[in-house]
């Protein structure tokens, strides 16, 4: 008879349109998705530091840092300079020390570029930030995703 | 069989048999396993003239209090030691206010002149690095130490989580079997019980052989994400977290014999010459500096880190001459190193001989050559020392007996530390520290107490009284259920400590074995004469 002939087609294509949905939740769920960045936030006793690692992979790498002083309550920090270098301790590996421009008049944003990563596993970023009277130094621990 | 019932009696046999089903799966044990949730961790301190057993106590829970006990010796100094905790993690969501890097709590400790353990309580409120500054108003030791967090591992989430599956789709069976047209709809979620119980039980079952996931702090550089989460790997993985050798500095005045000095360890890594500041504590201290003077004294100190890469010790040489120093210690991803100093220190001679230590110089009393025991007094405490035949490359035992009690207190953790230099050249008594300072070999090595050959007692139990030299005392096993062992103030083990080492080469060696008793560390100086084996067949009949 056609009637249970539909709803037996009904039925199937209600549970392939299922499974299909299924399959396609999973799919996205288990896609790889690209490295985004990685945000590392820390501080000393004079300043509150976000470092941004843009592209924590293989390669050349752009951290950005930004600096909040303590003291002022937010206000524009006085800093000299800072600098910046990546060490993989496990390689007894350690970069040149790049010095990070400011980006921002504040004086509180600055972006240091091309930061070699050569190998994946654990890193440390070592920040030295030098203002008048001292320096403050931070080692931020990361990892290197291939 | 069920489909062999009848309809009211098969919904009968499914409804009645829900309550065992559910009993017996609530009844697998759960076995998973979590990453360790931390255990009490003890660090030696010589800060300025004190001599202090730092234990911090495990946190149970985050936020919540960090006990602090400071065990103090015999001649420690009274008075008050200000306390201070600093979170010194990275973490990936901002911190707002409480950005780490400035203390959170302060707390002081009033050492009393009697000798024992003093505490306080400091709160902390994340997980991940700090840092515990002790100050006693001239010089302040920087202890790191990782703040764990009580973490469910993936197995245990799947043992759990099937569980609590499977027991509301039995539920769901059974209202489906009691009231649904079509009984056999019952089996669909019975089916799923079924498969959420096996997956809960394997998961119980293998999570107890899984290997843990790499440990903050041990392993890899810790923070607050990964303490809150060692389970969340970050990919690739590797395996080999070894790093490089640690390269040893001395910095310091000219040092005057009498006068109290400071030295400066600056250490930096083998291969990037930066900052090592990744100790971990390792057989209760951070660094174990060995200290051996011109007339053959030895000092076991422990420096103060006081800042990233740079530790201190405060010491008061007692005479003019040279000293060999070495370093023991142990850098993140494992492995111990002992550094030696290529410098050492040399005291000069002070202008006020007034100024000079009495009683300074070592008196050794001798082993080999024929003499395998004797007797000597250490303050008011005897102590018998023995010794196999001392033959190059076979295992030589030398025990001490320190009194005739078991009332010998853990020391670092053990019950009794032995350390070698030599073969030393004929020598002035003199000058023995320029001696080892070129000695080919420095040991270290532990007694953890004499055992019965027949009594296996757990960690912790009193040996039961069977030889007549063991009465009362304890062996220094650590604790197999993941308790922190007995810390200093427990006085019972002894009064044998034994220690076996294999001398590499003949010649004159200097020991020093050191216990604690009384909240007083005894050394013992021992000179052995190590012979060939070719000597000892020699000497056969």
């Amino acid at each position: 008879m056609t009637p249970p002939r539909n709803a037996r087609q009904t039925r199937l294509l209600t549970a392939a349109a299922l499974v299909a949905i299924a399959a396609a939740i999973l799919g996205w769920w288990a896609w790889p998705r690209p490295t985004s960045a990685t945000v590392l936030h820390t501080g000393t006793a004079h300043f509150v530091i976000a470092v941004t690692a843009d592209y924590p992979r293989l390669g050349a790498c752009d951290v950005e840092i930004a600096l909040t002083a303590r003291e002022s309550g937010g206000a524009r920090p006085p800093i000299d300079a800072v600098q910046i270098q990546a060490v993989m301790p496990l390689m007894g590996y350690a970069t040149q020390p790049v010095t990070a421009s400011p980006i921002t008049e504040g004086n509180s944003r600055f972006r240091a570029g091309g930061l070699p990563l050569m190998v994946t596993g654990p890193w440390e970023l070592l920040v030295a930030i030098n203002f008048p009277g001292g320096a403050d130094y931070v080692t931020l621990p990361f990892w290197v995703s291939g | 069989m069920i489909t062999g019932l009848c309809a009211p009696m098969r919904r009968l046999a499914i409804v009645a048999g829900l309550p065992l089903v559910l009993l017996l799966s609530t009844a697998v044990p759960a076995m998973a396993d979590s990453a360790s949730a931390g255990a009490d961790v003890t660090v030696a301190q010589t800060l300025g003239d004190r001599e202090l057993t730092v234990v911090l106590r495990r946190v149970t829970s985050v936020p919540g209090p960090l006990s602090v006990d400071i065990i103090t010796h015999t001649g420690t100094a009274p008075g008050g030691l200000a306390l201070a905790v600093t979170p010194t993690g990275t973490t990936s969501a901002a911190p707002g206010s409480s950005a780490p890097g400035t203390p959170t709590a302060e707390a002081t400790v009033e050492l009393g002149a009697q000798a024992g353990s003093y505490s306080a309580t400091v709160p902390v409120d994340r997980p991940g690095p700090w840092e515990l500054a002790i100050g006693d108003g001239q010089r302040t030791a920087r202890i790191p130490f990782v703040v764990t967090k009580q973490v469910i591992s993936p197995p245990e989430r799947v043992a759990y989580g099937g569980l609590v599956t499977a027991g509301a789709l039995l539920l769901v069976s059974g209202v489906l079997a009691a009231r649904a047209r079509r009984t056999r709809w019952a089996l669909v979620p019975a089916g799923g019980a079924l498969a959420a119980l096996a997956a809960a039980v394997t998961a119980a079952l293998l999570s107890s052989s899984l290997p843990l996931p790499p440990q903050p702090g041990s392993h890899i550089d810790p923070g607050v994400d990964n303490v809150g989460d060692p389970y969340a790997l970050k990919k690739p993985l590797i395996a080999d977290y070894s790093r490089p050798p640690v390269t040893l500095t001395l910095q310091s005045r000219p040092v005057v014999a009498g006068d109290p000095a400071d030295v400066d360890l600056k250490l930096t890594d083998g291969s990037t010459g930066l900052p090592v500041d990744d100790l971990l504590v390792h057989d209760d201290a951070l660094i174990h500096l060995l200290v051996i003077g011109p007339t053959g004294q030895l000092w076991h100190l422990h420096p103060i880190r006081t800042a990233p890469g740079r530790y201190q010790q405060h010491l008061r040489l007692p005479e003019p001459g040279h000293y060999a120093v070495s370093a023991e210690m142990v850098r993140r991803g494992g492995g111990v190193q002992r550094v030696r100093a290529a410098t050492g220190l040399t005291a000069i001679a002070a202008s006020r001989p007034d100024a000079l230590a009495t009683g300074a110089a070592a008196n050794p009393v001798h082993l080999g050559n024929g003499s395998l025991a004797v007797t000597t007094p250490v303050g008011a405490t005897s102590v018998s020392l023995t010794t196999t035949q001392p033959v190059a490359d076979t295992p030589v035992t030398v025990a001490a007996r320190v009194g005739d009690t078991g009332d010998l207190q853990l020391w670092l953790g053990m019950v009794g530390h032995m350390i070698v230099a030599g073969p030393l050249p004929p020598t002035n008594t003199n000058d023995i520290g320029t001696a080892v300072q070129s000695a080919p070999v420095w040991a270290h090595t532990h007694s953890m107490g004499g055992m019965p050959a027949s009594d296996h007692s757990m960690a912790g139990m009193v040996m039961t009284n069977r030889t007549g030299t063991m009465d009362n005392s304890m062996i220094a096993m650590n604790p197999v259920n993941g308790d922190s062992a007995p810390d200093e103030t427990v006085a019972g083990y002894g009064p044998d400590v034994p220690f076996t080492f294999t001398f590499p080469a003949a010649g004159e060696y200097r020991l020093w074995v050191q216990v604690e008793r009384d909240y007083t560390l005894l050394t013992i100086p021992v000179v052995i004469d190590v012979v060939d084996e070719s000597a000892v067949q020699g000497m056969r009949p």
